[in-house]
């Protein structure tokens, strides 16, 4: 399991700067804000992250509007909050030899766009979030044989490790989730499939080792599954991954926090 | 405990041949993958009712307020291949076309289960995106499901006299304000499951 710990410490640290600006339309008053700055972890989920944009840009907009949710927009598409973050800026940029950093995304408060992206009132919505890909993960993995028998203060382990930033808090639980159950393999690798600029995911049961009894590696799982597209170029974390990489190794290694693969496919 | 897909089509099929015979509305859509172009069966049923609100008292007796307010419902059933179980996903607006919100989801929860439901409510139901649409609905977490479908006593190796698809949705059904007519129980079924 996991033993690359030097990857996993790297994918860990990723960061990403962010310049926040509150929409021009939705401006109160005749002092325009400044904009934010922000580093934020890739990892990580921006309501987790986004406490400080809020109080930043919260006392400029309509006082009636202040108590609305607030929600995050790049080149007019509104962003899933429920994606990681680095998942959700290499969507958006990868194709994109343009894409400056820091990362340019605007900050909106009215006209939530209820059909696209989910409310998130509290905390609990992105933690429910959160755990529940994790446990259908270990659904995938080891039916379930693993998360369901953690006690309650193992998930709190994971839960607050994510939420404060800490690794060691994080992987003294993780690591017993990346454990392959029989031999060197888990049962179904946890695989969200991309393709670049779109946030539509699709997911498919996905098998560690190919037909031949070997493992099976990046390409051919993408080869298997988009067997139109020509030449893909496959991204996670904002690199570009060579074919031949197991996807076992990938599973254990270069899963974001919620135990998946998010894979974009170019 | 696990369902396949071909008999989670099996069971919706028979659900559905029930629904028309009865005339309740489900119909059996179709979704293509956009991966590997192949095509996802799924129940969907869409209808406009008059719900209420449910609440529990301080001191835990049952109560509930009539107050009928009409609600536009619309739910999918789907295969879920990661729990190998059905999947709920439902939307609720109200008449103004304006999204329900969770926490009113949760208040139309029936009395006899918001008990359990209030003291679990992040792990019952939340909202979440649609693996189809991208977009976002309700959904009762799938691991109840499949605790569901346990306790039903199902097994993908027994053989029924009842489809099990139908037992598991009358069981959850009061989680999501569905009404399942009770014919749907005694129905003579014409496909033998196994």
């Amino acid at each position: 399991m996991a033993n690359d710990t030097e990857i996993l410490h790297y994918l860990w640290n990723g960061k990403l700067p962010v310049c926040f600006q509150l929409d021009e339309q939705e401006i109160h008053g005749i002092q325009n804000p400044e904009p934010f700055y922000l580093m934020v972890p890739r990892m990580s989920y921006f309501p987790l992250v986004c406490d400080k944009v809020k109080k930043h840009f919260v006392k400029h907009v309509d006082p009636e509007k202040q108590e609305m949710e607030m929600w995050l927009e790049f080149k007019n598409i509104p962003l899933k909050w429920n994606n990681p973050i680095g998942v959700l800026y290499d969507l958006f940029t990868i194709d994109d030899k343009q894409a400056d950093l820091p990362w340019q995304i605007t900050v909106h408060f009215d006209n939530f766009p209820e059909d696209q992206i989910l409310r998130c009132s509290c905390r609990e919505s992105v933690e429910s979030n959160f755990m529940s890909a994790m446990k259908e993960a270990d659904m995938l993995k080891h039916r379930s044989q693993v998360f369901s028998t953690m006690q309650r203060h193992q998930h709190n382990q994971l839960w607050t490790g994510l939420l404060n930033d800490k690794f060691d808090q994080f992987w003294s639980e993780n690591k017993k989730l990346m454990e392959p159950s029989d031999g060197s393999y888990f049962k179904h690798i946890p695989v969200h499939f991309y393709r670049s600029g779109s946030s539509v995911m699709t997911q498919t049961l996905v098998k560690p080792v190919s037909e031949d009894g070997n493992h099976m590696t990046l390409g051919e799982l993408i080869k298997l599954n988009y067997p139109s597209v020509d030449n893909p170029k496959i991204f996670t974390h904002g690199i570009c991954i060579p074919h031949e990489t197991p996807i076992q190794w990938m599973s254990e290694h270069m899963s974001y926090l919620d135990n998946f693969l998010h894979l974009i496919v170019i | 405990m696990s369902m396949t897909y071909q008999q989670f089509v099996d069971y919706a099929t028979d659900l559905k041949s029930h629904s028309d015979f009865i005339d309740d509305g489900w119909s059996l859509c179709q979704y293509q993958c956009p991966m590997n172009e192949n095509y996802i069966k799924y129940l969907v049923k869409k209808k406009i009712q008059k719900m209420n609100k449910y609440s529990l008292k301080s001191d835990h007796s049952d109560s509930h307020t009539e107050n009928n307010i009409p609600v536009v419902c619309e739910y999918h059933i789907l295969y879920n291949p990661s729990y190998s179980c059905p999947d709920v996903f439902f939307n609720m607006w109200s008449t103004d076309g304006k999204l329900l919100s969770l926490e009113h989801v949760w208040s139309l929860v029936h009395y006899f289960l918001k008990e359990n439901v209030e003291r679990d409510k992040w792990n019952a139901i939340t909202q979440e995106i649609h693996p189809f649409f991208s977009t976002p609905f309700f959904r009762l977490h799938p691991c109840k499901n499949t605790h569901v479908l346990e306790m039903l006593g199902f097994s993908s190796k027994n053989n029924y006299e009842f489809n099990p698809l139908i037992a598991w949705l009358s069981t959850i059904s009061p989680l999501i304000g569905l009404e399942i007519h009770l014919s749907y129980g005694n129905k003579d079924s014409k496909v033998e499951f196994t």
